[in-house]
């Protein structure tokens, strides 16, 4: 391990690896900063871009947007009530109420300081864990690795926000969408209507811009101007925490860890149940749960802690298994297998310079975060007061730059307006679409395990749960979908009784 | 005053009905690829599973709006004029990217995002056309490298 942090060191401070962290993280806080911006969206327009470099180097620079984007995101969320990103949108509850009482310095410190906490823990988790993790996983068979992405793929839809039918509904449409193409198994077009443009496949650059940059922009334009929400300004100076606020804000902040650290690596969770739950949590272990949303520092320590500690523990299985736990971790496996790395058990073997090279980014990464985000947010607080009649246009145009320069082809574009358009109406529907990505993702991987458990098993169906560790994968996720139904069903009862009462 | 807006009574119903819809027609498709036999499973089969279980779900959205979870699905009234927009907008830079290059292709793209707005400010539009091109091509035609031309 100690052979790994050296490799690691070496890469990530080459000049290169710095620069491109540098980058990657000042990107991601602007990216954060600014509501309607998708992170998910901006990773796969970055993508491309990292194609001329080293793998290592380019996967430095995604990364440092996805966990830039979180520190970026809280900002918003406690000046503007608006969430910068929808994992920060718990910050709004009691960050918020806390700008308004003037303390928006101290609540800008204490995020920042939880996503540092919780980054850094993440990443060691990550280290720690990663190792034994693919040496489990070197005995999985295609029958565990099916049942690990039907686990990831039905807690993602478990979690969804608008139920489970729909949510698997779209997660099926995804991995039909994934399945778009010529079969190459038997080379047979499928799905593809006869146009040539997409026998190769669709192209995820468009579906993701599609489906998560574009709609935030149609909705905001098919609004009617209104005076945008007062931005609160702060200075260096308010920023400074008390004592109390310390001894109150750290417990939270170990609390968020652990729930992050663990929500991070089950399959289809993801960073923003990480904060949704440390909130329950915080809120339930607090003395005085009825003061929650009025601006109490524990509500945004705990959940900022955990957000952050989950998006760095999300690429364990990512890395590990090669199986991506949410939709953003679905984007870094696009973006592996793109770089000609097959992520999989033995990924952190095979590639250690990447692996070390990641991790010891990440704490590079998260210092340039805390420089970015104490001494500088003054720059960033400028950032919120830029028209949306700027804004919205540059987005337009970096979107169809990007989708277009990664094949050169216009039907490209088509194709993502397409999707811009069915991601609107699938907002206005209640669809989600995080598990359409993940289904489109993992859909052709599916079929190949799927293909080749009964190909091995000679046509018995019972090989889909030959071993143990198939079962105990499928029981988890029993388990898992289980909870997750009988959690909603206690909010809709509370809803239901708060409205009568 | 509220939004004109769109509202669709039953929304579940509505879209309960698209997803089955969608998924029985690529159940029907997926049957034509061949299902093969269980040792060389053919190119229909998963397609037929994953589009049965959306079958199957896109019913069970329809019947969830019978339990009375029907809820109303709300478009304003400016979005379609902002769908059009941005569609007009992504589609002439997809028509003109080759033929006109890079340069006339952002400046037709800026144009058209704007007017997809709900009020437009000419001159930060005016502006944005001169200087949104010249900065694309400086940042993904010099800085990155991307196979761009600057006139078609």
């Amino acid at each position: 391990m100690l052979d790994g942090l050296l490799l690691g060191v070496e890469v990530a401070l080459s000049w290169q690896g710095l620069l491109m962290c540098a980058i990657g993280v000042t990107l991601g806080t602007v990216i954060g900063v600014l509501p309607g911006i998708g992170v998910l969206a901006s990773v796969s327009l970055l993508m491309p871009i990292t194609f001329g470099y080293p793998p290592a180097i380019g996967l430095i620079m995604l990364s440092g947007v996805f966990y830039g984007a979180a520190y970026g995101g809280s900002t918003t969320s406690i000046l503007m009530n608006l969430p910068g990103t929808a994992n920060t949108a718990v910050t709004c509850l009691d960050g918020h109420p806390m700008a308004q009482q003037g303390r928006a310095g101290v609540a800008l410190f204490i995020t920042t300081i939880a996503s540092f906490i919780g980054s850094i823990g993440g990443a060691i988790v990550l280290a720690v864990l990663s190792m034994p993790l693919a040496n489990l996983a070197r005995n999985f068979g295609s029958q565990e690795y099916l049942a690990v992405m039907v686990l990831g793929l039905m807690a993602a839809a478990a979690f969804a926000t608008y139920g489970l039918a729909r949510a698997m509904a779209m997660t099926a449409l995804g991995i039909l969408i994934g399945l778009i193409g010529i079969d190459l198994n038997t080379g047979l077009e499928r799905y593809t209507f006869g146009m040539p443009s997409l026998f190769d496949g669709v192209p995820i650059v468009a579906i993701a811009i599609g489906l998560f940059g574009l709609p935030e922009v149609l909705a905001n334009l098919s609004r009617r101007d209104e005076a945008p929400p007062p931005v609160i300004s702060v200075t260096l100076r308010e920023m400074l925490p008390t004592r109390e606020d310390m001894r109150r804000s750290t417990p939270s902040m170990v609390r968020g860890g652990l729930v992050g650290c663990l929500f991070g690596i089950l399959p289809g969770a993801g960073s923003l149940l990480a904060s949704f739950m440390s909130y329950a949590v915080e809120r339930n272990s607090s003395k005085t749960p009825e003061k929650f949303g009025t601006g109490m520092i524990e509500g945004i320590a705990g959940p900022e802690t955990a957000n952050n500690a989950a998006i760095q523990t999300a690429f364990i299985p990512t890395l590990s298994l090669g199986v991506p736990g949410d939709s953003t971790m679905a984007i870094v496996l696009v973006a592996l297998i793109y770089h000609g790395i097959d992520p999989g058990p033995n990924f952190v073997t095979q590639h250690p310079n990447i692996f070390w090279g990641l991790i010891v980014s990440f704490l590079i990464g998260n210092l340039m975060l805390l420089v970015l985000n104490l001494p500088f947010i003054g720059l960033w607080v400028k950032m919120l007061r830029i028209p949306n009649s700027i804004l919205y246009p540059a987005i337009v145009v970096f979107s169809c730059i990007g989708v277009y320069s990664v094949r050169l082809m216009p039907s490209d574009l088509f194709l993502m307006a397409g999707c811009a358009v069915l991601g609107y109406l699938m907002r206005s529907f209640r669809l989600d679409a995080p598990p359409l990505l993940l289904g489109f993702v993992l859909g052709p991987m599916m079929e190949e395990h799927f293909r080749r458990t009964l190909l091995i098993s000679r046509g018995d169906p019972a090989a889909f749960l030959s071993t143990g560790l198939t079962w105990g994968i499928y029981l988890l996720m029993i388990a898992m979908v289980g909870w997750s139904l009988w959690r909603n069903a206690l909010t809709r009862r509370r809803v239901k009784a708060q409205a009568a009462g | 005053m509220s939004e004109p807006k769109f509202e669709i009574f039953q929304g579940n119903l509505v879209i309960g009905g698209v997803l089955s819809l969608i998924g029985a027609g690529a159940l029907w498709t997926g049957l034509g690829y061949g299902m093969g036999s269980m040792m060389r499973v053919g190119a229909g089969a998963f397609p037929v599973v994953v589009s049965g279980l959306m079958l199957a779900c896109g019913l069970a959205v329809m019947a969830e709006s019978l339990w009375g979870r029907g809820r109303a699905a709300v478009i304003p009234l400016g979005a379609l004029r902002a769908g059009l927009g941005l569609v007009a907008a992504i589609a002439t830079f997809a028509l003109t990217i080759q033929s006109l290059g890079l340069l006339a292709a952002v400046a037709l793209c800026v144009f058209f995002v704007s007017l997809a707005g709900q009020s437009v400010n000419w001159r930060h539009t005016l502006a944005l056309m001169v200087v949104l091109p010249l900065a694309s091509w400086l940042i993904f035609a010099l800085g990155l490298g991307q196979q761009l031309h600057a006139f078609g």
